[in-house]
């Protein structure tokens, strides 16, 4: 139903396969390992750096140094690796980077309320159109990029969403195979990863058996659908891959580099399961809901969070020749509006906003569109919600314009007609 | 609910004492039902044989065995009252020679409070699904409200006019909830409820017309437009919060639309709606007349209520959708697929598997008067129904004949049940999850009202947990097994499934054979005698551990992680 673009059959098509009698399992048992997959080209992968809450453009990607206080706000501007293009003053590390980053500072959107917004730019779809339910960008990454048989889940999110609000996982009309694994603390590394039976071989023998009598009483899909993820889930729990989720394997000199904070933790689980094969990790970082002042000035500690996070995390993608094939996003669900208001804050504003793009063939050291002196409308090259997920789409090799068919029968496209990526950031 | 539970437990024939409930177990009153048309069961009963009968017969596709006594009684069980059966039970059920215990069974199962507890499992997220950017759950009075409502027996006439017609102070009325989930900032939103009432009561995919007329599809933006006119006038007056009163008198002061909301579709005079022009709707600014599907634009009268028109059309007895919408998700939840497939595509280009029994069905379930219950013991004492799910050689492949009993996935909150009878006793069962908090493990389901003087925060239940957790948002396939890697994570080393049982303590404290002991564990999970084979396997296994309890502590573990646990055969 959902064509992957790696060779290898997918989910649908092994358990066709099984329907026909066809056994996916090798017949060496649960404890062989598969044969390692033929792939062609290097695998791409994804991290979503989502800044929950919305941070201010104004404050961070498209500072306006030369408007009056009221619009500038209280950061400065610092100059850049791009000649004449300025960042906040609280991203001194990506500032230097900026040769590796694509600065998309045309965004307009629709919706500036967060739960509506939050789907949005998940998906890609206004949420509420049509009645069906589309998936986030992590749950097609995994059907369309993830390898079915991986003893490793092929999207993982990390972090601390907004108060009130979860993360935003969900899978639509793929189903909840394409579900996110959720790890709130990635310190704590993968939950229920370890067992906790002392003869837990001794157990998954007997189990091995019972899902084969099982199978052969009734060979039908779902029975083995659940002998095929029973093994999986059994070699996760025995592989040395698991170990990737192990945060206290880094030396202690990596781990200071990408911040002793919840989103340097998050940055750097998603090197590691990139890494390891993973092809889409999300670590959201909440708080840009910068209404009042208090919150307005707590935001400044999550720039430089940002700073160190996501410029530890490019660099070291880079020195392990791994940001060639991984595209790194920072993105929220909008900006904020242009004038600061009385309460020293700034508001939701969704009509012209920014988001950056690194890796994975996007030709960084540019800025593509540009907003008016005051940060509150697009002159240049805007960018909808859907032409940035097309964009995202492209540069991790998936075809947005294809159709799909959802369980209802009804055709949908990955990414909403009428979506042009941008042509600027590739070739 | 959790006194309802135990007195199902109760009425099972187990003495079950629960750490966490300090009251003791009320013997469980028949709810008083709901009064329908006294109808036959027998004809109805052959004439589905018959309609299915002859439809294999042309095919000349075999028709499986009937069940064995074990997997009738774990279908039947997981269908009717979303749980297993204990394992008492099932070793009465099998041992027992009444030849009369199959319909027996049912009507058990039809009568106990679990059936409407199940039910109300099964159409919550139909009727007032979860929000997928704000997944907290909140205090659920609806799933209750539900389960009562089934268990009466009430006519499902009358279950989805409360419903859609509801009007009225929202406070501890739970009836309101289907017109306030489909809404957006606490307002009822004419076109979210046009499709949730066309796909929960009807049965079509109305709400793909919204946008725009598609060539292939069946229906039209003006059908879909024509219905959301019915709901054009509903609104909440608490703008700044409660009182929430639901009401179709003029609006004084329209609806003032600030960053964020999207804007509701109004309506004007006679009825008519103009359609919106957010989210790219091709006939922005359109205005639709008021329309039944099927029927002609209508004048509705300014001064009265828009809805009642249309819920009188909607769950009327010649209604051409009302029953079969309802007749085909039953027999999509017990057979794993919709006479009509997909369960919310009624349509002249979709034609049902078997027409004749769908009319059949339909009619009995009109002529009734919406009597569920009647219209689950037609279905349940049918051979078809119970039917081996194990292929024969020649209908392997059928899928579509009902020749063999599908296998199906069992939802998210019947295993939990599951998994609640089997380690029962325990007051740590259902205390698994750790996202769950430091709330008190135990069973109290959604809807527990807090305790007072409380703060009213609504905690997640360990079952919500749990059926969030499993069930996650989005569809499957229908009759797909759908658990991921974390899933199979949770059940194989969550403590949920790791704590212990009190059925373990007892059988070492009773010294029971190791034999007897597998037994036991089998019954309590797979419904099922082990076979020789198992007896064999499980006993070595038991035989190379340290103590007896470690030995039925791994077979446990290794029965609540096998497939057979989580499908219902």
């Amino acid at each position: 139903m959902f064509r992957r673009s790696e060779p290898g059959p997918s989910r649908r098509e092994l358990l066709k396969l099984a329907t026909a009698g066809v056994s996916t399992l090798s017949l060496s048992g649960w404890l062989a390992p598969l044969a390692a997959r033929a792939t062609g080209k290097a695998r791409k992968a994804c991290i979503v750096l989502w800044m929950d809450g919305g941070p201010s453009h104004l404050d961070t990607f498209d500072p306006k140094p030369d408007a009056r206080a009221e619009i500038r706000g209280d950061l400065k501007a610092i100059p850049t690796a791009i000649p004449g293009v300025v960042v906040s003053e609280k991203f001194p590390t990506l500032a230097g980077l900026m040769k590796e980053i694509a600065l998309i500072r045309g965004m307009s959107t629709e919706e500036p309320d967060h739960s509506r917004g939050r789907l949005y730019m998940h998906t890609g779809y206004r949420p509420g159109i049509g009645g069906v339910e589309y998936p986030v960008l992590g749950s097609v990454a995994s059907a369309e990029l993830g390898d079915a048989d991986a003893a490793l889940p092929n999207f993982v999110v990390t972090g601390t969403p907004l108060n009130k609000y979860e993360f935003v996982t969900t899978p639509g009309y793929l189903g909840p195979r394409h579900q996110p694994l959720a790890l709130n603390d990635p310190a704590k590394g993968l939950e229920d990863l370890r067992s906790l039976a002392k003869d837990f071989d001794d157990r998954v023998l007997l189990l091995e058996e019972m899902e084969r009598g099982f199978a052969r009483k009734y060979p039908v899909p779902p029975v083995e659908a659940h002998r095929t993820m029973a093994s999986r889930a059994v070699r996760l729990i025995r592989s040395e891959k698991a170990k990737a989720f192990d945060l206290s394997q880094e030396a202690a000199a990596a781990r200071a580099a990408y911040g002793d904070t919840g989103f340097g933790r998050g940055c750097l689980l998603a090197r590691r399961l990139v890494e390891a094969g993973v092809p889409f990790v999300e670590v959201y970082l909440q708080n840009w809901d910068t209404h009042e002042k208090p919150v307005a000035e707590a935001a400044k500690g999550l720039m430089e969070q940002v700073d160190r996070g996501m410029g530890t995390l490019l660099r070291d993608l880079k020195d392990r020749g791994l940001l060639e094939s991984t595209l790194v996003v920072w993105m929220g669900e909008f900006g904020r509006t242009p004038q600061v208001n009385r309460n020293g804050g700034r508001d939701h504003f969704s009509r012209a906003w920014s988001t950056a793009l690194a890796g994975a063939g996007i030709r960084g050291g540019q800025v593509v569109g540009k907003t008016d002196d005051r940060g509150s409308a697009v002159t240049d090259r805007p960018v909808s919600a859907r032409d940035f997920m097309a964009t995202v789409c492209r540069a991790l090799g998936i075809d947005y314009a294809k159709m799909i068919d959802t369980p209802g029968g009804r055709p949908v496209k990955v990414v909403e007609k009428g979506a042009t990526p941008i042509a600027e950031l590739f070739g | 609910m959790a006194a309802v539970r135990i007195a199902v437990i109760l009425l099972f024939g187990v003495a079950a004492t629960r750490a966490d409930d300090s009251k003791p177990a009320k013997p469980a009153k028949p709810s008083p039902q709901e009064r329908h048309p006294v109808r036959e069961i027998a004809p109805v009963v052959a004439a589905i044989d018959r309609a299915i009968d002859r439809r294999l017969a042309d095919a000349r596709v075999p028709a499986s065995p009937a069940a064995e006594d074990s997997e009738l009684l774990r279908r039947a069980s997981l269908d009717l009252a979303g749980r297993i059966p204990t394992w008492e039970r099932a070793a009465a059920f099998l041992d027992n020679r009444d030849p009369d215990k199959r319909r027996k069974l049912v009507e058990d199962l039809l009568a106990a409070p679990e059936f409407g507890a199940h039910l109300a499992d099964l159409w919550r997220p139909l009727l007032a699904p979860r929000d997928p950017a704000n997944s907290k759950p909140q205090v659920d009075r609806f799933s209750p409200w539900l389960a009562v409502e089934f268990n009466r027996n009430r006519g499902w006439d009358k279950i989805a006019s409360d419903l859609l017609g509801f009007a009225g102070d929202v406070k501890d009325r739970p009836a309101s909830t289907f017109l306030m989930t489909h809404g957006e900032n606490f307002q009822p939103k004419p076109d979210l409820l046009a499709a949730a009432a066309g796909k929960a009561f009807l049965g079509v995919q109305l709400q793909c017309a919204e946008c725009h007329d598609h060539p292939f599809a069946p229906w039209k933006q003006a059908d879909f437009w024509g219905v959301a006119a019915f709901f054009g006038k509903v609104r909440n007056t608490g703008i700044k919060g409660p009182p929430y009163v639901l009401t179709e008198d003029a609006d004084p002061k329209p609806l003032d639309v600030k960053n964020g909301g999207s804007p509701r579709p109004t309506s004007g005079p006679g009825g008519a709606i103009t359609i919106p022009g957010t989210g790219g709707n091709k006939g922005a600014g359109e205005v639709v007349a008021a329309k039944v599907l099927g029927g002609k634009p209508l004048t509705l009268d300014d001064a009265a209520p828009f809805r009642p028109t249309f819920v009188e059309w909607a769950t009327g007895r010649e209604n051409p959708y009302f029953a079969r919408a309802f007749v085909n998700r039953a027999w999509a939840q017990l057979f794993g697929r919709g006479l009509v497939h997909a369960v919310d595509n009624l349509h002249a280009d979709n034609p049902p598997s078997h027409p004749e029994l769908l009319d059949l069905l339909a009619r009995e379930f009109a002529d009734s008067e919406f009597d569920v219950k009647h219209l689950y013991r037609c279905v349940c004492n049918s051979n078809a129904y119970q039917r081996s799910s194990r292929a024969l050689p020649g209908n392997e492949k059928d899928a579509l004949l009902l020749s063999k009993m599908a296998v199906k996935p069992i939802g998210p909150e019947a295993i939990f049940d599951s998994i609640e009878t089997v380690l029962g006793e325990n007051k740590n069962a259902s205390g698994g999850g750790k996202a769950v908090g430091n709330k008190p493990a135990g069973t109290k389901p959604a809807g527990t009202k807090p305790a007072a003087g409380k703060p009213a925060a609504p905690a997640v239940s360990p079952r919500d947990e749990f059926v969030n957790f499993f069930r996650g948002q989005g569809g499957a396939e229908p009759g797909e097994f759908a658990h991921g890697i974390p899933q199979f994570l949770r059940r194989m080393n969550g403590a949920q499934f790791n704590a212990g049982a009190p059925m373990i303590e007892r059988l070492v404290k009773e010294q029971a054979k190791a034999d007897q002991a597998v037994e036991t564990l089998f019954l309590a999970t797979l419904t099922r005698r082990p076979t020789a084979e198992e007896r064999a396997l499980m006993a070595k296994y038991v035989a190379g551990r340290a103590t007896p309890e470690e030995g039925y502590a791994g077979v446990l573990w290794v029965l609540l992680n096998t497939g057979e646990f989580v499908l219902n055969r």
